[in-house]
């Protein structure tokens, strides 16, 4: 590809213009969106000072996002039903692998294509309403994806009546006059009027206009009907031309081929027949009428000058002369009738539409393909479509001499869409189901973008917890779970930081949190988050900390309680346990000493010998050690254990320690020793 | 088409690097005016300034946020010799009823390099929370927090050094295969030899270490990147120099058993000129450069897996004049009132994959 074809972007901004042109991007993570800022490249050896352009032009930064149809809502549940229709697909093919059968693929097809027109309906209607009429970029929405969705169903049509029916010999005429007639439906509204104005019609403007353009769409019934009002219609013109119309034969599955060409070349001679001997000279317009149901191609001319499109009346026109062309025939009689209606109008431009029909009827499916990507739909009919035939595998010859590799593009595709949909706002959950079909690939990509959903709500963040679940994306759950423990720390909401710590099942994240409990409940006395602590039941043995932190405020809980002698019990427990944090000792210690001293005696001697054990063994080199820190990083306070009053009057708090440990002792003795014996 | 909204960014000289978020809905921009901004979106996609402070002595180089899992953090460095660590802590509350407010606090400052440093960035995550910087002296300096909870500690864990002064490193998130891989890349003009250099973790040495130099690209490099790896096999690194290389790099295991690299470098000369800045998209489905040549190149993969530019993004009144592109589709005429500052054309989800 050269720079020509390139799609190429300006963009105003007055300071990259100054220095040098220069302008640097880059991706916002999370959506589809790029940030642009005005760039000078600058080296690390160059001197360091304002640069020359400081302060003369204004410092923007661009967010530049491609537009995107699906804002709308109207447009989500498009996606949202077509999304259904998509898994409907999948899980059909996976199901019955082998011997699926053609007709389910149209059926499938025409849903899609009854989601399309359902939406465009709504679209409409919603285009009318008085709110919208008034707001212009509201209505330029409505209208640019009325204009997309219009032209989408319009070659989505087009494409199952080429390509999806089973039968190659089977006849496409009345299909595609059914899908000419879709898509111009304006003829159809006018004669409706004709038609309810009854004898009066004739007279109207347009009336003759009507008539014509209804021939050449085939709407022969319709023709019949109002040329049965006219006024003249007991005269002989018209009585002809009512037989005419009457007798033309009409091709119908089961018929055959051979007797209808013979009865379609007898009724053809008999009009010509009628036309050379003047029956319709009194009715000029008649007459004109009668000429285009022949196939005159001077009348046929005339009239396409005034048509839209260079396909809207090539169905009609087959009708009058090859009522019984084939799909495969089709290619040639386009190519006569595009070089035809080019001649007739030189300089009229082919839409990228036009261009695509041309391309169906063509059997110029690749390009057609290529075309579809240009849409700005953001590939929902691409990727649809691609996938339809992919599974279908009705053109898969085709592909194969186009050197085209449809499954590749097929899963490109659709994990180019899956992602786009997963990093658009509010559409992500109906992306995971695309990405969900992409294998390996399409899980990593989860994988990947599933955490970067922006968790606003606990309720979203539950919802992308079980799809992260459901998916066995054991590490987005965790890094979910972490995040959101992170954030309800900084919040201070400290109950729930544990919660999340607790579900991210992060040793390191559960030590901090209840670290930072403990250290929080040994420098105020005051316990956070006591629901929580109670509900953690056997999730404690996550982490040391964490048991430690549930047993502690067991003990807390017995102890407030005045169930001092369980209370004593788990006291020397933890103690003996060896998970006790350092910087919990003096705090663990000084929880004994009201027992120690209490006047009726709740620890015995044994577990009394046992805290002294702990405090000369344990406490008492873990100040030495603490003394030795302090002077040795006499600076850095942070690594002083104690950070409160105690510190100070540790030795203090050391002797009473003892003493209260010796009192207790003897009392205990005292009472052991005095039990009458059992 | 794309809708643009500019927004004024009130910086007072050039931005040198726009960084977001893992959410994509803050923003972090450092210049050479010294200071760093943090942006918020809001819910209607505007963008606010909530912090701005002067954050440096010298022009700031680049900014890298660290994952939401360890806070609201953010590192820069500068001209100035230093690289900072900040974390947003909540102030006190002014009133009961107003939100508490917000504001960044810097954690530690790190004064170990003797000359500028180029590039911060923040370890992936498996690696906890460390943080690498490299230096015009040629140092790669890891740095390690190993108390989450409070980040004014952060000892110096691994120190290499290069020969070549370093002006850019990036980390590689995926660990398929190699883990903890680091690439730096070098802007020295004087010698004809390789300017990237890929790093890791050695096991026996213990000790991070240069693996690998890319001898394919011996011109000056400005920047480089992983790109993130969505179920991809090897991993694949950007690299901005002369031209834009892609080094597709592949773990392999020889004959011996030892683990080693296998190196392969594609070239895109498209920009004709120097190329700045490189930036991956998410999936690493896309890939943005930066050229001197005044264009912004946006690259994306096709379904046959090749490199194609797909759009072409300028500063107004650049290089040659052109006219609207010609293969405009006519059904994809959408024009939003933000839009005035693009000629029409196609982009992104509009660009065929073949």
């Amino acid at each position: 590809m050269n720079d020509d074809t390139l799609p190429t972007f300006a963009l105003g901004d007055a300071l990259a213009t100054r220095c040098g042109n220069t302008l640097t991007a880059s991706f916002v993570p999370g959506g589809s969106k790029i940030a642009l800022s005005a760039y000078r490249p600058l080296k690390w050896s160059s001197r360091d000072a304002p640069s020359d352009s400081a302060g003369q032009d204004m410092v923007l930064i661009h967010m530049a996002q491609e537009s995107s149809l699906y804002t709308e809502p109207l447009l989500r549940s498009l996606l949202s039903e077509t999304n259904a229709t998509f898994q409907t697909l999948q899980t059909m093919c996976q199901v019955q692998h082998g011997t699926k059968k053609g007709s389910e693929y149209i059926k499938i097809s025409r849903t899609y294509r009854s989601i399309v027109r359902c939406c465009l309906e709504k679209l409409e209607h919603a285009k009318k309403m008085p709110e919208v009429q008034e707001d212009e970029t509201k209505e330029q929405q409505y209208a640019d994806a009325i204009m997309t969705f219009y032209a989408i169903e319009c070659l989505w049509y087009l494409f199952e009546i080429l390509y999806m029916q089973q039968h190659h010999n089977q006849l496409i005429v009345p299909q595609l006059l059914e899908w000419t007639r879709f898509h111009y439906p304006h003829t159809e509204d006018r004669a409706t009027d004709l038609l309810l104005m009854a004898e009066e019609a004739s007279e109207v403007d347009n009336y003759w206009d009507t008539l014509k353009t209804l021939v050449m769409l085939g709407h022969l019934d319709v023709t019949r009907a109002i040329l049965s009002q006219h006024r003249k219609a007991n005269q002989a013109a018209y009585q002809s031309a009512e037989t005419v119309l009457k007798t033309m034969p009409i091709y119908q599955d089961g018929y055959a081929l051979q007797k209808f060409c013979s009865q379609w070349e007898y009724w053809h001679n008999d009009l010509d027949r009628k036309l050379v001997s003047q029956v319709f000279a009194a009715e000029p317009e008649l007459e004109v009428l009668m000429q285009l149901l022949k196939g005159s191609n001077e009348h046929w001319d005339e009239e396409l000058l005034k048509s839209q499109d260079w396909y809207e009346f090539l169905p009609g026109y087959l009708l009058y002369t090859r009522p019984t062309c084939k799909p495969f025939e089709l290619r040639i009689a386009v190519t006569n009738w595009h070089n035809r209606w080019s001649q007739l109008r030189p300089d009229w431009q082919m839409t990228q539409m036009s261009r695509m029909v041309r391309q169906l009827m063509d059997h110029d499916v690749k390009l057609f393909i290529y075309e579809a990507q240009k849409l700005n739909d953001s590939h929902w009919f691409a990727t649809h479509l691609i996938d339809l035939i992919y599974h279908s595998g009705q053109l898969k010859t085709h592909f194969d001499q186009q050197n085209l590799d449809l499954p590749a593009l097929r899963h490109a595709m659709i994990f180019e869409f899956g992602s786009y949909l997963m990093t658009t706002h509010n559409l992500w959950q109906l992306g995971i189901d695309y990405l969900d079909h992409c294998g390996q690939e399409g899980i990593a990509a989860i994988e990947l973008l599933l955490p970067r959903i922006p968790l606003k709500t606990e309720r979203q963040a539950f919802k992308i917890l079980a799809l992260a679940k459901r998916r066995g994306l054991v590490n987005v759950e965790q890094d979910i779970c972490k995040v959101l423990s992170r954030r309800a720390y900084n919040d201070q909401r400290f109950g729930s930081a544990l919660e999340w710590a607790i579900r991210s099942k992060d040793v390191l994240a559960v030590t901090a949190i209840a670290d930072f409990i403990l250290k929080h409940y040994s420098k105020t006395g005051i316990m956070l988050c006591q629901d929580v602590i109670t509900s953690i039941g056997g999730r404690m043995f996550l982490s040391p900390r964490l048991v430690f932190l549930s047993k502690y405020y067991e003990f807390y809980e017995f102890y407030r309680q005045r169930d001092f002698l369980s209370g004593a019990e788990l006291l020397i427990n933890l103690l003996a346990s060896r998970i006790t944090p350092d910087y919990f000792w003096p705090s663990l210690l000084i929880d004994a000493l009201p027992l120690l001293e209490s006047e009726d005696p709740k620890i015995f001697s044994k577990e009394t010998i046992a805290i002294l054990q702990h405090l000369e063994m344990e406490l008492v080199p873990l100040i030495e050690r603490n003394k030795l820190n302090t002077a040795k990083f006499s600076n850095q306070t942070s690594k002083t254990i104690f950070k409160d009053y105690r510190v100070e009057n540790i030795e203090e708090i050391l002797d009473l320690m003892r003493l209260a440990c010796a009192r207790n002792l003897a009392r205990a003795m005292i009472i052991e020793n005095t039990a009458p014996a059992s | 088409m794309f809708d643009v909204e500019p927004i004024i960014a009130d910086h007072k000289d050039v931005i040198h690097d726009v960084v977001f978020d893992y959410y994509g809905r803050r923003m972090a921009t450092c210049s050479s005016d010294q200071t760093v901004k943090i942006w918020d979106e809001d819910e209607q996609g505007r963008w606010t300034v909530t912090s701005s402070w002067k954050a440096h002595s010298g022009s700031i180089w680049r900014v890298s946020w660290a994952n939401p899992e360890f806070g609201q953090v953010i590192a820069t460095c500068s001209f100035d010799r230093t690289a900072s660590v900040w974390e947003e802590v909540m102030g006190d509350k002014v009133s009961t009823t107003s939100a508490p407010t917000r504001r960044w606090v810097r954690r530690t400052t790190l004064v170990d390099s003797r000359t500028s440093v180029t590039d911060v960035e923040f370890a992936p995550k498996y690696l906890g929370l460390l943080l690498a910087t490299a230096s015009a002296d040629g140092i790669i300096r890891i740095y390690e927090a190993p108390d989450i909870m409070n980040l004014s500690q952060w000892p110096v864990q691994h120190e290499i050094a290069n020969k070549l002064s370093l002006s850019c490193l990036s980390w590689n998130t995926s660990t398929y295969m190699v883990t903890q891989l680091l690439a730096a890349g070098s802007d020295e003009s004087a010698t004809p030899t390789g300017k990237v250099f890929l790093f890791a973790y050695s096991e026996n040495a213990r000790k991070c270490v240069k693996i690998e130099t890319v001898n394919d690209i011996t011109d000056p490099v400005t920047d480089v990147a992983f790109a993130p790896n969505a179920g991809r096999t090897f991993h694949m690194l950007a690299v901005a120099s002369k031209d834009l290389y892609i080094v597709n790099i592949r773990g392999v295991t020889d004959s011996t058993g030892n683990a080693k690299l296998e190196l392969q470098t594609l070239k895109f000369s498209e920009h004709n000129c120097p190329v700045w800045r490189v930036c991956w998209n998410m999936l690493a489905t896309m890939l943005i450069s930066t050229g001197d040549d005044g264009c912004v190149r946006i690259w994306r993969m096709n379904y046959t897996r090749q490199w194609k530019c797909a759009a072409v993004l300028k500063a107004e009144g650049s290089g040659p004049t052109y006219e609207p592109n010609p293969t405009t589709p006519t059904l994809a005429t959408t024009a939003s009132a933000t839009a005035k500052f693009y000629k029409k054309g196609t982009i992104g989800n509009q660009v065929p994959w073949h």
